[in-house]
């Protein structure tokens, strides 16, 4: 049986754990990473909302643009909207259920982890992502750096 | 009626409601599934949303509804009938480029009887072009798309003034084509539509109750979204080519009008009358003949629209007008305001809503007595008293304020606590309310707690 101690105890180490995983997250680089091919060099912040918005489409090439995301319980992804869309976790979820039950769009894939986000970004022409790892190689191009 | 009856009563005897609450532990996470990971075709998804939510209003003769088309309007005291609906939907991928999509809602306020929402195939055609050919949501306001989906939502409900005419009929058996285009940071989303609707009104602020079912034929619209990257404006536009209303009350209203019509024309038929007298009772007879059938005729819906991230800031308003082309029926126009601010999970926001009559009347001077016969006058003197209560009761005009926080305290669900105050012009205009009888204290008092839910 749990007592008031343990739940004390529990209480705090949550606590910290949070203040230390928030720290992490803050200090980690935040870029968005795209596939070598993707026919431009850099994006800002507006056309990467629109791109994870899945509001903007094609590239300007006419390639289709593929928007990895993260899982939905990343804090690194919601980081990332913060930063770059401007829009808290909620509000993202509530855009992606009215766009999923009005049938005007279906959210981006997702990926488990940065790593997985880097592989598929790595392999799918036309693929844009985020990551918040400290190494990323060259076989994917960095196109924005939020901060 | 004591307030706890009425809870009892809800609560008890409403298997529907037992059958919300008991899905609510299966609502556990909702976005990982609904995303395609890494397709196979053909491939099937499954999601859905949910509102529970109970209403408190403080009026004894004006329930409230969210459409005209919901049986059981949320009275005075406690109801879970206004907000409260199950959703399910199924996507069914065939490849990348086709899919189907069917949605069906069950509302407590319509007796949780399954209603189909959405039921369309969509195809890819290109990366700019898309058509979805069956059943879609009503694009014709920025909002009314999303009504149900509480989730999708800031508030409780899109603001009823301006939505509560438009809600009753929440689908367009037809289909759309949306093509999308990037100018610079600006993504402009066409979307042009059209089909038709066929929706049941019930209708209680008219005495007997009954059931009037409507028929929107020839539907064409327009939407023009200029999408930024925190704000979207929205411009619709929407033709109602033939609006027709069928009832069993307006079946006795067009032969009565038929049977003074043609009393009308026998008087004119008179030998001894002088001629102008004749041809003023033939263009009489021929003006009683125009109020057949006062509802039908065609409508015109306008809509602009903005929905606004300011950073913590949300900021939506919209504009409309409703312009219908039938002589009951009169011009109205509204707007709504709403400003909310994100603290972390929490999001207090404000909302105003007014919608307005703009034209008069119908004009029911053809049924002035004739003074030449009695009987007929009698009857011409009741059909202009019964049209123009009908013409009074199709007063939409009504204005709120509401004023609530949402609580997003899990990824999939949200809290609502809401209050809305519902105003009418006066005590006979019963505005978008449910009103049986007329006069009425004429404000609403509505306090809201709702949970919405996505999985």
């Amino acid at each position: 049986m749990k007592t008031w101690n343990d739940f004390g105890l529990l209480s705090l180490v949550s606590v910290l754990s949070f203040g230390v995983f928030h720290a992490a997250v803050a200090e980690d680089p935040l870029r968005v990473i795209a596939h070598p091919a993707v026919p431009v060099e850099r994006v800002d912040a507006a056309q990467a909302t629109q791109i994870f918005l899945k509001q903007l489409r094609t590239w300007s090439d006419g390639t289709t643009i593929e928007p990895i995301d993260l899982k939905e319980d990343s804090p690194v992804r919601d980081e990332f909207y913060r930063q770059v869309t401007g829009r808290e976790p909620a509000q993202l979820r509530a855009y992606w259920a009215r766009q999923t039950f009005t049938g005007m769009g279906v959210p981006p894939r997702r990926a488990a982890d940065d790593a997985e986000a880097a592989q598929l970004v790595k392999k799918m022409p036309g693929a844009i992502g985020y990551t918040a790892t400290e190494q990323v190689d060259g076989s994917v191009k960095i196109v924005l750096e939020p901060r | 009626m004591p307030t706890c009856y009425h809870f009892a009563k809800s609560l008890s005897f409403k298997p529907s409601w037992l059958l919300l609450a008991g899905l609510l532990p299966a609502f556990s996470s909702w976005g990982a599934e609904t995303a395609p990971q890494q397709p196979t075709f053909p491939a099937l998804y499954f999601s859905g949303f949910a509102t529970f939510a109970g209403t408190y209003n403080d009026n004894d003769a004006a329930g409230v509804v969210t459409s005209f088309a919901q049986k059981r309007p949320a009275n005075k005291g406690f109801s879970t009938k206004l907000d409260s609906v199950l959703g399910g939907q199924i996507d069914w991928w065939l490849t990348p480029t086709t899919s189907v999509t069917l949605q069906g809602v069950a509302r407590v306020g319509n007796e949780m009887e399954p209603e189909l929402r959405l039921g369309y195939l969509r195809q890819q055609l290109g990366d700019a072009l898309s058509v979805r050919l069956g059943r879609i949501r009503t694009p014709v306001y920025f909002d009314s798309d999303v009504t149900e989906i509480g989730y999708a939502y800031l508030l409780a409900r899109p603001a009823l003034p301006i939505y509560g005419l438009l809600n009753s009929f929440s689908w367009l058996d037809g289909g759309d084509v949306q093509w999308r285009h990037p100018f610079g940071n600006t993504v402009m989303l066409v979307q042009g539509y059209g089909g038709r609707v066929d929706y049941a009104v019930y209708a209680p602020g008219t005495t007997p109750k009954t059931i009037t079912n409507g028929e929107f034929t020839d539907v064409v619209g327009l939407a023009v979204s200029a999408i930024l990257p925190r704000v979207t404006f929205r411009l619709s536009y929407t033709e109602v080519g033939d609006m027709h209303l069928n009832s069993p009350e307006l079946n006795v209203l067009n032969a009565g009008l038929t049977q003074l019509a043609g009393g009308v024309r026998l008087l004119a038929h008179n030998p001894l009358l002088p001629l102008p007298n004749a041809l003023g009772l033939q263009q009489q007879a021929a003006q009683i003949e125009d109020l057949i059938n006062p509802y039908d005729g065609a409508a015109i819906y306008t809509s602009l629209g903005f929905d606004a991230y300011l950073g913590a800031w949300r900021l939506m308003g919209e504009w409309v007008m409703v312009d219908p082309k039938s002589a009951m029926l009169a011009r109205h126009d509204g707007f709504q305001l709403t400003a909310g601010r994100s603290f972390g999970q929490w999001t207090p926001y404000v909302s105003y809503a007014q919608f307005e009559r703009k034209t008069a009347n119908l004009n029911t001077q053809a049924l002035t007595a004739t003074g030449l016969h009695p009987l007929l006058d009698a009857g011409l003197a009741q059909a202009q008293a019964e049209l123009d209560r009908l013409a009074h009761a199709s007063d939409a005009s009504t204005e709120s304020l509401s004023v609530g926080v949402r609580w997003d305290f899990r990824h999939n669900m949200a809290l609502k606590v809401q209050y809305d105050h519902f105003r009418t012009p006066d005590a006979s205009t019963r505005g978008i309310l449910a009103v049986e009888t007329v006069p009425f204290r004429n404000e609403v008092n509505v306090l809201t707690v709702g949970l919405d839910v996505v999985f």
